[in-house]
């Protein structure tokens, strides 16, 4: 039995790159790349402050600083340093229903401005959350460069979701206002905007050059964790990571089709822009299935394309036909992503794109802040549900629930040995190793292989936040003197309320309780009710009867057994007549 | 230094200890304040003292209604709390002669609480004492259908093994959500490497099966009233209830214990037994494994065996009567003997590196007085003596779910705690495993007979041939990815595996089972067809063995059956069939059955197959002339016995066969126990002494196979037997050993032809 057919058999078999890839990127051959990362983790200082240099800086960092300090002294403007190219340079291509939109670097300016604009009539202050719930376009390109020129922190929201949802995470992440697609229900938020009021006129300044380290995004992974990520670090760690990763895949345009609130469609965009190539924005939902890429690939033309696992496993259900022969593919397409079975990347490589474009997977995390593995497409060999090798800079390791190394092919969490400028404020002092709670396993030739996110919470959120927890959380406040939280049934679903005795009559802050509720138990206390009272009503044996505050707070009538129970009736009369 | 001299200066010291006895008198005090009976409708002082000011505070102001359950062998102990009050407390019992189960115990609660006027509905919180369920650091959990999954296996009977159930139980009678909580479980396990080896590399201690829950909350008593928080404190802790165990708690953790089963004896248990005398006995079949299971981990040994009741008071009581010779030698004896343990357990814990700061005494031995007096003069008093009669676990347990209630991050998640102390385990494990010096000296004749697994396993290995491969059809199997780390493990490493199934799933659960997948010994192959894809790897030469994971039997050996015929290799004389592979205690050598997996009746001309097929296994295995009996219930053939027919005419037509000595038709007792040979005038070649087991149906063989490992402990290696490589068959309730045996066994029976090699 020959080694190939051993190797098609296990399904492991390593693609190697296109020949017309070759000698692309920062690696010639596959020895010259593991070199060059094993230089980059050694000194990711002197990787870091190259990357710096290549960059449009207002001010220039006088030195690296590290954790938390990061890019000392300097202050960038994202627009500017994005937006590098010739006023009437292709920057920005949008696939719509009418064909493909241009926009040159002068029209992408012109609608950031607009949409600075529109945001400045808002009142926000600098580092003001905005939550942006916009489909991958032109409009949301500009609301979060446009953020950045106010200094507001851009909280990208996927747009697939509903207004209630909107309204429950924007509270979540304490956000001072919306943007939402057109004809989208406005969600029950102070501000709220539509796309279209993106395209105000008007005064367009934005704050001014920012300094590195300013909170310029929030993003969230699955599991409803937050991270607040730095201006400057993701912009270096997005700009080191593209040219290594992406770049050498070709010159041509780069098409995004990944949903707008991933880190690493954020860190691509801007690192593709600042590339001075051509951003092709795709909405993910057009790619329902192989006959759709085709169109797409017809009408935009990528060379290089990127997609979400979730899309490509969409488009592989419904593949049993190759392209026409004349289909116009992109050279490259990459995954981003939880894990792609080798039987769907396969499928996807052979069936849906006719085995003419090379297929790699790559790995992106809101706290790492943007790209954090991949292949480098010119001398990486493709290994079927892998994502290679880490990101420039980025020292990955995988270690247990205690933060122990395992030993290679033994499984574990994803982590980083060192922090990074990118990495999220909240993980910047952590010392290292840095968990990503993301489930792997790094084998011998250094392939990481993923399985799914920990579905770990820092925070209270979504831990079950039943009604102990919210009377916890209520009763911690000075002016809390007694309370009780129950939950009952009604036609609009269910609903959570507080009965809440304060310590001095009438005083007590239902705004604070509220933020505080919101903060700490997230959607899990979505729509609670307060009711403030002068006393709960108790058995005579000194139990608080809860059955009967559920019937007062669902307007049911009280039974005979729970009247009877009550030691002062009075109560119960009070109770209802609030 | 005279003796004058010396005797003045141990009588100085001995002075000393009244200081230590009047110490420990007034740290008793302080706690016996603490702890006394709190009447209904009062806050209870303990268990204010165990939640801390700040979380009392919290209670106070949200008057959160606990329900504590704390199931016992014939009762289940209860209390509902109103904030810090107790509202009431009692002791629920079954009805004589009601059989015991999680439902019979809520309904019983719920008519307990009904006839208070106390409703589920009022409740905000449930805390249940738990049981043994996966090992686990000390703390308060939530309660979650894992822990009454886990529980379904527990490695030992206890009535706490009914809490987490009844806690889930009543919880889904509740149209709201309630926090669920347990603390401190049996099952904690704190212990560090050090106190966990032995002197046998095949044992580690575990450090379940110990009263964690009162001996910790009373441990955080005596901090709270000695103002000194619980971590700084040094104390040795001994519980002596109806079971008896003991703990040193050291750095905030008990990283020392005596544990209830198999050490402390009880009113129910033995304790430990000494082993030279039991394995003696064993060997004389004079003490059979269940009843050492009985005696150690049961209710059949300690007090109960050695007295006739379980009831200590009782017993004490009766030694204060009038008692006639020699019941009163007896009964002195045996108070003796539980005295004796108790202060040896507690003398153990005396053992390190710094002085202790207390020793605590706690359960109802603790106050009976006799005991007490006849303990304490045993204890050498180096440190204070704290008596703390009863038990404060209702309090540990409401105060676990009132702090769970104010501070939702401090509850641990069961299923991150059990990952991550298996992990700790089995690093554990690894150190201990780590070889020192080599040996180098071969300890196994390969020439001789396979008499053992533990051979068996040895003759396994490749002995610096490459190493074979095993394809698990549908890996996505928790006991097939166990058995292949098993037998990938470094000093056991005896094949390499491809784990066929569906990728994402076979590597999440690799994952979570620690099993390494690193592409030189385990594979996975993505795959929606699992069978197919491996006997497509057999045909190919890639994979030596297959190996039944997740599929169905039926599934793996049809496939396997038409791989056969499609190569020719079916039909005629080759037929596919069982064979286990027994190691029964008490048994010098291994004992094979054929076919009790496989063939459900066969005919005389397929068990001569099957016949063929076995030998050849015994020969593989060393065993030039197996002993064969064909099985039936009678010796004398009957025609109304079909069996012995059968068995007659198998013996006759294979009689003069120089690869096999067969007798039949024989019963089982006649071919295992040379005794019953004996007993009956038996005249035959078997004499008892077996090597193969040839029965006539799938009944007959799956009642032996399932008598000899139920019931006689015996460890299995199985395997099916007939094509031209066998098939490794694990099944759901076999132990981590048979799962590695029944590789070890496949793999030797596929080495055809080569010789084996020393290691």
């Amino acid at each position: 039995m020959t080694d190939n057919l051993k190797a098609d058999l296990l399904g492991l078999s390593a693609i190697d790159p296109p020949a017309r890839l070759k000698g692309r990127g920062p690696g010639a051959t596959l020895e010259g790349y593991r070199e060059y990362l094993t230089s980059c983790a050694r000194d990711s200082a002197g990787l870091w402050l190259k990357v710096a240099s290549e960059l449009r800086w207002d001010t220039a960092p006088s030195g690296l600083g590290g954790p938390g300090g990061w890019f000392l002294g300097g202050s960038m403007n994202l627009a500017a340093s994005c937006l590098v190219g010739e006023q009437d340079a292709l920057a920005v291509l949008e696939a719509g229903s009418q064909g493909v939109e241009r926009f040159a670097t002068s029209d992408l300016r012109t609608r950031i401005g607009q949409a600075v604009s529109a945001l400045r009539r808002l009142a926000l202050a600098p580092r003001d959350r905005v939550l942006v719930s916009l489909p991958l376009s032109v409009d949301w390109l500009a609301c979060v460069l446009a953020c950045a020129e106010l200094g507001l922190c851009c909280v990208p929201v996927n747009p697939h979701k509903g207004a209630a949802q909107v309204t429950a995470f924007a509270a979540a992440a304490e956000c001072r206002a919306v943007v939402v697609p057109d004809g989208f229900e406005k969600p029950a938020v102070r501000f709220a905007l539509a796309a279209s009021d993106l395209r105000a006129e008007g005064p367009s300044n934005g704050v001014g050059p920012l300094p590195s380290m300013h909170p310029f995004l929030l993003l969230s992974d699955s599991a409803g964790q937050m991270f607040t990520i730095p201006l400057a670090g993701f912009m270096v760690q997005a700009a080191a990571a593209f040219e290594a990763l992406l770049a050498p895949a070709g010159e041509g345009a780069l098409w995004l089709a990944t949903p707008g609130n991933y880190a690493s469609t954020l860190a691509i965009a801007f690192a593709a822009l600042r590339s001075e190539r051509a951003l092709g924005l795709i909405d993910p939902a057009q790619l329902d299935s192989p006959a759709a890429l085709w169109r797409a690939c017809e009408t935009c033309r990528p060379e290089l394309l990127v997609i979400s696992a979730r899309t490509a496993q969409i488009i592989v259900e419904t593949a049993d036909t190759p392209p026409p022969p004349d289909a116009s593919l992109p050279a490259f397409v990459a995954v981003e992503g939880e894990q792609f079975e080798p039987r769907c990347y396969g499928a996807l490589r052979r069936i849906v794109l006719g085995g003419r474009a090379h297929v790699v997977q790559i790995l992106g995390r809101p706290e790492a802040g943007g790209l954090v593995a991949g292949p480098q497409p010119a001398v990486t060999p493709i290994r079927p549900s892998s994502v290679c090798f880490g990101a420039p800079g980025l020292e990955i390791a995988i270690v247990d629930h205690s933060g122990q190394g395992s030993p290679a092919g033994l499984g574990g969490l994803l982590a980083l040995s060192q922090s990074t400028p990118a990495l999220a404020m909240e993980l910047q002092e952590v010392p290292p190793p840095i968990a990503l709670e993301v489930k792997a396993r790094l084998d011998h030739k250094g392939y990481l292989w993923t399985m799914g996110e920990t579905k770990v919470l820092r925070q209270a959120v979504d831990l079950g936040a039943g009604t102990a927890e919210i009377e916890a959380l209520i009763a911690s406040l000075e002016d809390v003197e007694q309370v009780a939280v129950v939950r009952f049934q009604d036609p609009t679903g269910s609903c959570t309320h507080a009965f809440v005795k304060p310590i001095r009559t009438g005083q007590f802050d239902v705004e604070a309780a509220t933020l505080l509720i919101a903060s700490k138990a997230g959607v899990a206390a979505e729509g609670m009710t307060f009711q403030v009272v002068e006393r709960l009503p108790y058995s005579r044996s000194g139990k608080l009867l809860r059955s009967v505050l559920r019937r007062v707070a669902a307007g049911e009538p009280m039974g005979l057994d729970d009247a009877s129970l009550v030691t002062d009736p009075q109560t119960v009369a009070d109770l209802l007549r609030r | 230094m005279n003796w004058t001299q010396y005797s003045e200066s141990l009588e100085g010291v001995r002075r000393g200890t009244e200081a230590l006895e009047r110490l420990g008198r007034v740290l008793s005090g302080q706690l016996a304040e603490l702890v006394e009976s709190c009447h209904e409708g009062e806050e209870d002082r303990a268990l204010v003292a165990l939640c801390g000011e700040a979380v009392a505070k919290v209670a106070r102001r949200t008057g959160w209604s606990s329900l504590v359950i704390n199931p016992g062998s014939t009762s289940t102990k209860v209390a509902v709390y109103s904030g810090l009050n107790l509202v009431a407390r009692d002791e629920v019992y079954l009805e004589p002669g009601e059989s015991d189960s999680v439902e019979r115990r809520c309904e019983h609660l719920l008519g307990w609480l009904g006839g208070l006027r106390l409703s589920l509905g009022e409740l905000s919180g449930i805390a249940v004492r738990g049981g043994f369920m996966a090992p686990l650091p000390c703390g308060t959990y939530g309660v979650c259908e894992q822990m009454r999954i886990d529980l379904e296996t527990a490695p030992y009977r206890h009535a706490a093994n009914l809490g987490v159930p009844m806690a889930l139980s009543l919880a889904r009678r509740i149209d709201h959500d309630i926090v669920l909580t347990t603390t401190d479980p049996l099952t904690c396990d704190e212990l560090s490497l050090a106190r966990r080896v032995t002197g046998s590399p095949r044992l580690m201690v575990k450090g379940s099966a110990a009263h964690y829950l009162n001996m910790r909350a009373l441990v955080r008593l005596l901090g709270h009233s000695l103002s000194k928080a619980p971590e700084e404190l040094h104390v040795a802790v001994c519980h002596m209830g109806g079971d008896m165990s003991a703990g040193r708690w050291c750095e905030g953790r008990f990283a020392q214990v005596v544990k209830v089963f198999g050490h402390m004896p009880s009113a129910e248990r033995s304790g430990g037994l000494p082993l030279d005398e039991v394995l003696r006995l064993a060997e004389q079949r004079q003490y059979t494994f269940e009843e050492m299971r009985g005696d150690v981990l049961g209710n059949k040994g300690g007090l109960l065996a050695l007295a006739g009741t379980t009831d200590f008071r009782a017993f004490v009581e009766l030694m204060s009567g009038p008692l006639e010779e020699p019941r009163r030698r007896k009964a002195e004896a045996i108070l003796e003997f539980f005295v004796n343990q108790a202060a040896a357990a507690i003398l153990e814990l005396f053992v390190s590196d710094a002085p202790l700061d207390a020793v605590v005494l706690s359960g109802g031995l603790a106050a009976n007085e006799v005991f007490f007096k006849r303990l304490s003069a045993k204890l050498p008093l180096i440190a204070p003596l704290v008596r703390v009669p009863g038990s404060v676990e209702a309090q540990a347990l409401c105060a676990g779910l009132i702090k769970a209630c104010a501070d939702p991050l401090g509850r641990k998640s069961y299923a991150q705690t059990k990952a991550s102390q298996q992990g700790q385990l089995q690093r554990d494990v690894q150190i201990l495993a780590t070889p020192l010096i080599e040996r180098k000296t071969p300890r196994w004749d390969p020439k001789a007979p396979i008499t053992s697994l533990d051979e068996l396993l040895v003759a396994a290995r490749p002995h610096g041939a490459a190493l074979p491969t095993i394809a698990v059809c549908g890996a996505d199997n928790e006991e097939a990815l166990l058995a292949a780390r098993l037998a990938c493990a470094s000093e056991n490493r005896l094949a390499r595996f491809v784990l066929i199934g569906p990728y994402a799933k076979v590597s999440q659960l690799a994952w979570e089972l620690d099993v390494p997948i690193d592409e030189e010994n385990t594979f996975i192959l993505d795959s929606t067809t699992p069978v197919a894809q491996g006997i497509e790897l057999l045909d190919a030469g890639i994979a030596d063995i297959l190996m039944k994971g997740g599929v169905m039997t039926a599934d793996i050996l049809g496939g396997y059956f038409q791989y056969l015929k499609a190569r020719g290799l079916s039909g005629g004389r080759t037929k596919l069939g069982h064979i286990g592979l027994f190691e029964i205690p008490g048994r010098s050598k291994l004992v094979a059955v054929s076919d009790a997996a496989i063939n459900p009746a066969p005919d005389v001309e397929t068990r001569l197959c099957l016949l063929d097929n076995a030998v050849s296994a015994m020969h593989k295995l060393g065993i030039a002339r197996p002993k064969v009996a064909v099985i039936s219930s009678i010796e004398k053939p009957t025609p109304k016995v079909i069996s012995s027919v059968e068995g007659r005419e198998i013996a006759e037509r294979c009689k003069d066969r120089e690869d096999m000595i067969i007798d039949g038709p024989l019963s089982v007792d006649l071919a295992l126990s040379p005794e019953c040979a004996h007993e009956k005038g038996y005249r035959g070649r078997i004499q008892g002494d077996a090597d193969l087991l040839l029965v006539p149906t799938l009944d007959v063989g799956n009642a032996i196979y399932k008598a000899f490992t139920v019931t006689g402990g015996a460890t299995i290696a199985g395997a099916v037997i007939g094509g031209n490589r066998p098939l490794v068959l694990t099944s759901r309730g076999d132990s981590a050993r048979s799962k590695l045996s029944s590789i070890a066994l496949a793999l030797v029976l596929a080495q055809a032809g080569e010789e084996r090699k020393p290691s």
